[in-house]
């Protein structure tokens, strides 16, 4: 009997899913995407982040890059996608990883890509993942969201959308995301408004060039009755290229927590700016790095990484197509073994404020060439630019993906082909 | 302690009527019911994906 059609016979809320865990329990309502963390009241004394930080039987939600193809090839891209890869997951391996999604409990998956919605199968998929009790958040630039597309998430329980938009204005937005993504994303909130769609998610990753603009995001938002969302800018995929010129300066930084600390639970922010909770009161969220612990990446090959920040040979799990599939890969691979020890806090174990930061995050140390056990290299009391500064001359490791389009060179031999 | 087999024939003695299976005395309910709220700590986060995609 599936955990739907149990909950069904004992007449329980269908829209609140219940998994057992070591420590008791996880309790997710899709309607509100709040998570309840039940624990027997004797083991409470313990951080619930130190609960956490040791893994689960599965996890909360994980990202799950359908594909590496994009119509657009945005500066920051965290996967350097642009190609599809052809060894892709087909439709029916993709429906075989939702199967064993169902059956561990994962409450909901984060589709991405790429620009997921180019898979011919994306709309099948979506409507399989939903059909098997594993809700969907998916991750899209808009081009594909047409009015037929908004009418049909808005009338799919369980979906939600993220349409991405890095500037409040063109200008700004498509110095990062290309020409015409401002007004492609635009009109799919257009779409999606008019679809009657409310609470979908306008995802802004926060840059040096937009900060100034949260209130712009989040008026735009509002005018959609969409709700903003803000992520960190990781030296991730082709962000490693521009996070130097791109990641918000220590004023930005500040400016950016005090924003936030203001606006409280009505934006979101994927939990990923953990690292400023050294500024004082923490933000809302877990406030933890969850990676290999509580989430995990799938990218469109099946390899399974610790997070979708870090697609690096260092933090590959596994791949859903080896035996045991995707279970075995969360629950036994030496990689998420390791993480879920505790971790060393290393230079960072003397400072006052590591319990509020716990040092950041693990991909933006990886990617800028600082060791894990260390400072963040947005460290709020400047650690890690100092660390930065100190990095010497070794290298800085690469991600271990790039399906980035190949740039065509306007002429035969305007370039050495022994160069490419 | 483990029970003796004859105990453990006492307490699995058939119900006298099955009013007494389905509908226990309310007092002992609140009894129960509070004894697991004492022993849970509940805490709700709001996830959002968990750093998730851009």
């Amino acid at each position: 009997m599936t955990s739907a059609e149990l909950k069904r016979a004992a007449g329980l809320d269908p829209e609140v899913e219940l998994r057992p865990e070591r420590f008791g329990g996880l309790a997710y309502h899709f309607g509100t995407r709040r998570l309840s963390i039940v624990r027997r009241r004797g083991d409470g004394s313990r951080a619930l982040t130190d609960e956490l930080e040791t893994g689960l039987d599965a996890p909360i939600c994980l990202t799950w890059e359908l594909t590496y193809a994009c119509n657009l090839a945005c500066v920051h891209c965290l996967s350097s996608s642009g190609r599809r890869d052809p060894r892709e997951l087909s439709t029916a391996e993709c429906m075989g990883v939702i199967d064993e999604l169902e059956r561990m409990q994962v409450f909901y998956v984060n589709i991405g890509g790429g620009e997921p919605t180019v898979r011919r199968d994306f709309w099948e998929l979506l409507d399989y993942a939903v059909a098997h009790h594993v809700g969907v958040k998916f991750s899209t630039n808009g081009s594909r969201i047409t009015p037929n597309a908004a009418a049909r998430i808005a009338g799919t329980d369980y979906v939600d959308v993220q349409i991405s938009l890095d500037g409040a204005t063109a200008e700004v937005n498509d110095r990062v995301r290309g020409p015409g993504s401002y007004a492609t994303a635009i009109r799919a909130m257009e779409n999606l408004a008019a679809a009657g769609f409310e609470g979908f998610k306008l995802s802004v990753v926060v840059t040096r060039e937009n900060v100034a603009q949260l209130d712009d995001f989040k008026r735009i938002a509002d005018r959609y009755s969409a709700q903003l969302r803000l992520t960190r800018l990781r030296p991730s995929g082709r962000g490693a290229d521009v996070w130097d010129e791109l990641h918000p300066t220590g004023a930005q930084q500040r400016e950016l927590y005090e924003w936030l600390l203001a606006h409280g639970e009505s934006v979101l922010t994927g939990d990923s700016f953990f690292h400023l909770g050294g500024y004082g009161e923490a933000l809302p969220g877990l406030n933890l790095c969850g990676a290999g612990r509580v989430v995990c990446l799938i990218d469109p090959i099946g390899d399974v990484y610790a997070c979708p920040f870090v697609i690096h040979d260092e933090f590959r799990a596994g791949n859903v197509r080896e035996p045991g599939g995707f279970a075995a890969v969360w629950r036994e691979s030496d990689l998420f073994t390791e993480l879920r020890e505790p971790q060393h806090a290393g230079a960072c174990s003397s400072c006052g404020l590591f319990d509020k930061c716990r040092g950041g995050c693990m991909a933006a140390k990886f990617f800028t060439g600082l060791p894990l056990a260390g400072p963040d290299p947005e460290c709020v009391l400047g650690h890690g630019e100092r660390a930065l500064a100190a990095r010497g001359a070794q290298p800085i490791p690469r991600p271990s993906v790039d399906m980035s389009k190949k740039r065509v060179p306007a002429r035969a031999c305007d370039e050495s082909p022994l160069d490419r | 302690m483990s029970a003796t087999p004859e105990q453990l024939d006492q307490t699995a003695a058939e119900p006298e009527s099955d009013e007494e299976v389905t509908a226990p005395p309310a007092d002992e309910e609140l009894v129960v019911e509070d004894l697991l709220v004492e022993d849970l700590l509940v805490e709700d986060v709001s996830i959002d994906g968990m750093c998730g995609v851009y």
